[in-house]
């Protein structure tokens, strides 16, 4: 089965109801993507299909975690996987097999774990010629790269993935109002029964519906509703465009949802940073399961190294919750998880270990000092060991959130994370 | 840095400085024991037992500059490349992050977190080669920082301070560096006599003989007789091992070869034997094969930075569109973690777009060169030493139009293997 839910929102499940209060509001859902992806998770997102500044080596701990690939950035690939592909059915060791995944295996990926197709970088691609001749552009480090629809079932076909989205472009809240709008519009056009009936939809490679929301329109249209209708057997989820909407917007569009379909059981993806403050706020209020995410990797080309704790203390568990407090209140939550910036000078002679009871071989005899003075002397070296601190918390973080989930603890864990973890 | 003035003019206080020298060469501290295993012609296998460990020789010395080898951490030198000594540059760690944090974290090994063996070099040559502005006088080295101009000068006494500070398993003594293609027949013949007077002043102002040691550092250029010379005084302080430098400036391959040559044979046997700044594959063999014990260079990397990649056949730019549908390792015979993951193209592809295609390259350049002088070494164990140089040497050359270069073949004739 590709999504199975384990454990259902509060909201899903017998124990919801109407008096439930606000404060343990809890839209959070387990579920188990493929048979091998516990959710909620985050998938991990490749430059050019590449771990960012990162070699595998190095990190064996997200070998489970579904890889994002970017259309964009791998759109020059595909010739090569077809020559790839040729290559591995002339090859004695590959030719009888139908497990191996080309493209996973060109990027050396593991076999395992999830493969997932994206569009574009946000602002890196445009819409052309709507709404005659659609097209959309991708601006690529060495080309432009122009096409269609069935530019892009070629692509799905060529690369195979086992997840993919409706066509679209991506959106953010830098984008200008007329672009969102006729972006927004253009996901939708770009769902047509041609392009359906001719991806490659099937139980190793499956669709998500992308809907992409403009902040003025303020609601899910009811062509995104008729699409969903027509296409629902083709359908395995949906993949949420919605980054660039403010909070509030975001969740009266989640609530418009889940009132059309309450029981709703598809796998949810969010379009995101993955910011910890941005992810409680959408899997308490908004029953996300899968999300986009480049935190990590971008709070660490910032020199920054994540200083928080992912266990909530066994003594917050039974502490009341403070009035002020109830999932809503992360619709306008300012906070940002704690981190240290370890370019300041003040770092120079802190031997503080980088990532205290770590499992890590690379980072856990690593201190700050040295951190400080691989970045003063501007060495790669600083931004790998980064990375590497910074993923392992923030896995740590999902693992976290998975378990409170489980022991339906998920409103305390927020309450605790976003009073003590963030600044 | 700060002065540390030694009256070199004082007849009297230089006696009394040989004396305590020689008493000191009579102690015979030494915090290494080198072990010849089997040798083939002047070529041998060895164990070179370290503070930090063992070390299996010869062996190519990785560059790790200013306390890390730029893209490899030392997760990866030690699990992916088996590496059991880096090399560490005292001029750059001096002036970042310098000796008040090195003395305070408690040397390199723990502020890096590496627990195998390190050799500093003394910071000699990197002041000639980096700094702008720098001027030899009997005293020491002044130089400008070449980070924020700031006037150093570096004596024998200071670099042992700062060598000491860094804690590695190997120091260098401070020499007085010129290049081999000088002309100035005075100029490079006082360089050599100022390298012993100095290896003096290391060894007098050496404090930690017993768990840290110094080389000394054989100059005389490209001319025998000096280099005679400077073997038989450098010999006469005992040190606990040699090094060869003054060679890969720029001078004649031939020159290169009978150099290293001539003081290998000088040099005592039962001491490790340390050429500069040697790091191109063949290089490597051929000083092996003529008595050498290690090496240290920066090309891998650096060339690996810039696509350029070792394989038995030569070296191959990766950013080449021939590369484009290669799904073949770099080196069909290497067991690196590149090689054993990644395809020619995806490298190809990758080099412009990702910085984990440099580690990458980074990491097999150098698991390549550890692994041919493994590869020599266990030669040299197996008795077949003939077989594999020839082998290397011709499948190393085969896209060379001319084939193995005569100075190869020369040098390998005076190792004791004919290919004419």
């Amino acid at each position: 089965m590709f999504f199975k839910i384990l454990t259902p929102s509060k909201e899903d499940s017998s124990e919801a109801t109407k008096e439930e209060d606000s404060s343990t509001q809890s839209r959070a859902r387990l579920g188990m993507l493929k048979n091998k992806i516990p959710t909620p998770a985050y998938t991990f997102t490749t430059n050019s299909g590449a771990l960012p500044g990162i070699i595998s080596t190095n990190c064996p701990d997200i070998s489970h975690l579904p890889m994002q690939l970017v259309l964009a950035d791998i759109y020059h690939l595909q010739e090569i996987i077809e020559e790839y592909k040729k290559f591995l059915s002339e090859s004695e060791e590959f030719k009888e097999s139908e497990e191996v995944k080309p493209l996973m295996k060109y990027l050396n990926h593991s076999q395992d774990t999830i493969s997932f197709l994206t569009m574009g970088i946000a602002g890196e691609e445009k819409v052309n010629g709507h709404p005659k001749d659609m097209r959309m552009e991708f601006i690529q480090k060495d080309s432009t790269t122009r096409f269609q629809n069935e530019d892009y079932i070629k692509a799905v076909k060529t690369f195979q993935p086992d997840l993919f989205m409706t066509p679209t472009h991506s959106i953010t809240g830098k984008t200008s109002k007329k672009k969102r709008e006729r972006a927004v519009k253009a996901s939708r056009e770009y769902i047509t029964p041609d392009l359906v009936s001719n991806l490659p939809i099937n139980e190793k490679s499956h669709m998500l519906m992308t809907i992409s929301i403009e902040e003025s329109y303020k609601m899910i249209s009811p062509i995104i509703y008729e699409k969903i209708e027509e296409f629902s057997s083709s359908i395995s989820g949906y993949f949420f465009n919605v980054d660039s909407l403010k909070a509030q917007t975001r969740y009266m569009i989640f609530n418009q949802f889940y009132e059309k379909y309450p029981e709703d059981t598809k796998l949810r993806v969010l379009e995101s940073t993955g910011n910890p403050v941005n992810v409680l706020e959408n899997l308490l209020l908004n029953g996300i399961d899968l999300f986009e995410a480049r935190y990590p990797i971008d709070i660490s080309e910032r020199n920054l190294c994540l200083d928080i704790q992912t266990q909530m203390p066994e003594e917050w568990r039974n502490e009341e919750t403070k009035e002020e407090f109830t999932s809503e209140s992360l619709l306008s939550c300012v906070k940002k998880p704690k981190t240290l910036d370890l370019s300041d000078k003040a770092f120079r002679k802190d031997s503080t270990v980088l990532t205290e009871g770590s499992d890590c071989p690379a980072t856990n005899s690593i201190n700050r000092s040295y951190i400080y003075h691989l970045l003063d002397c501007n060495e790669m070296n600083a931004t790998i060991l980064l990375t590497l601190h910074n993923l392992e918390i923030y896995n740590k973080f999902f693992e976290a959130i998975r378990l409170n989930i489980e022991s339906k603890n998920l409103p305390k864990y927020a309450e605790w994370f976003i009073t003590t973890q963030c600044e | 840095m700060e002065n540390s003035p030694l009256k070199v003019g004082d007849a009297s206080a230089q006696e009394s400085k040989k004396e305590e020298v020689k008493e000191l060469v009579r102690m015979n501290i030494s915090a290494l024991q080198f072990k010849v295993l089997k040798q083939w012609g002047f070529a041998r296998a060895s164990l070179l037992t370290l503070p930090h460990g063992d070390v299996r020789t010869p062996v190519y010395m990785p560059v790790g500059t200013k306390g890390a080898m730029k893209g490899l951490l030392p997760k990866n030198m030690k699990d992916d490349i088996d590496c059991e000594i880096m090399l560490a540059n005292t001029y750059h760690l001096f002036l970042k992050p310098g000796e008040e944090i090195l003395d305070r974290e408690g040397g390199l090994h723990k502020f890096a977190a590496w627990d195998k063996n390190y050799l500093t070099d003394s910071g000699g040559f990197q002041i000639v080669s980096l700094s702008d502005l720098n001027e030899v006088t009997e005293e020491g080295v002044t130089f400008e920082s070449h980070i924020d101009k700031m006037k150093f000068l570096l004596t024998p006494e200071r670099s042992m301070e700062v060598q000491n500070s860094i804690g590695a398993d190997i120091m260098m003594a401070l020499d007085d560096v010129v290049p081999p293609t000088i002309t100035d027949a005075d100029r490079l013949e006082e360089a050599m006599h100022r390298s012993v007077r100095w290896l003096d002043r290391c060894i007098l102002a050496h404090k930690k003989p017993e768990v840290q040691n110094l080389f000394a550092i054989v100059q005389g250029g490209c001319d025998d007789d000096l280099r005679k010379i400077c073997c038989d005084e450098m010999i006469k302080r005992n040190t606990p091992g040699y090094a060869i430098g003054g060679l890969a400036g720029g001078e004649d391959k031939e020159d290169f070869w009978r150099t290293v040559h001539t003081c290998t044979q000088l040099l005592p046997d039962d001491k490790p034997r340390y050429v500069m700044g040697i790091g191109y594959p063949v290089d490597i063999l051929i000083c092996s094969l003529l008595g050498a014990d290690m090496y240290d260079c920066v090309y891998a990397t650096r060339v690996a930075r810039f696509g350029t990649v070792f394989t038995r056949n030569g070296e191959i730019k990766l950013r080449g569109s021939s590369n484009k549908n290669q799904f073949i390792p770099i080196d069909s015979k290497c067991q690196c973690y590149t090689c054993k993951n990644y395809t020619r193209s995806y490298l190809w592809q990758s080099f412009t777009r990702d910085s984990s295609c440099l580690q990458l390259l980074s990491l097999h350049n150098v698991y390549f060169l550890l692994d041919i002088i493994r590869e020599f070494r266990q030669a040299i164990l197996d008795e077949n030493v003939e077989e594999y140089m020839t082998n290397f040497v011709t499948d190393y050359y085969i896209t060379e139009k001319d084939g193995v270069p005569q100075w190869v073949k020369n040098a390998l004739k005076a190792g004791g293997i004919d290919m004419s």
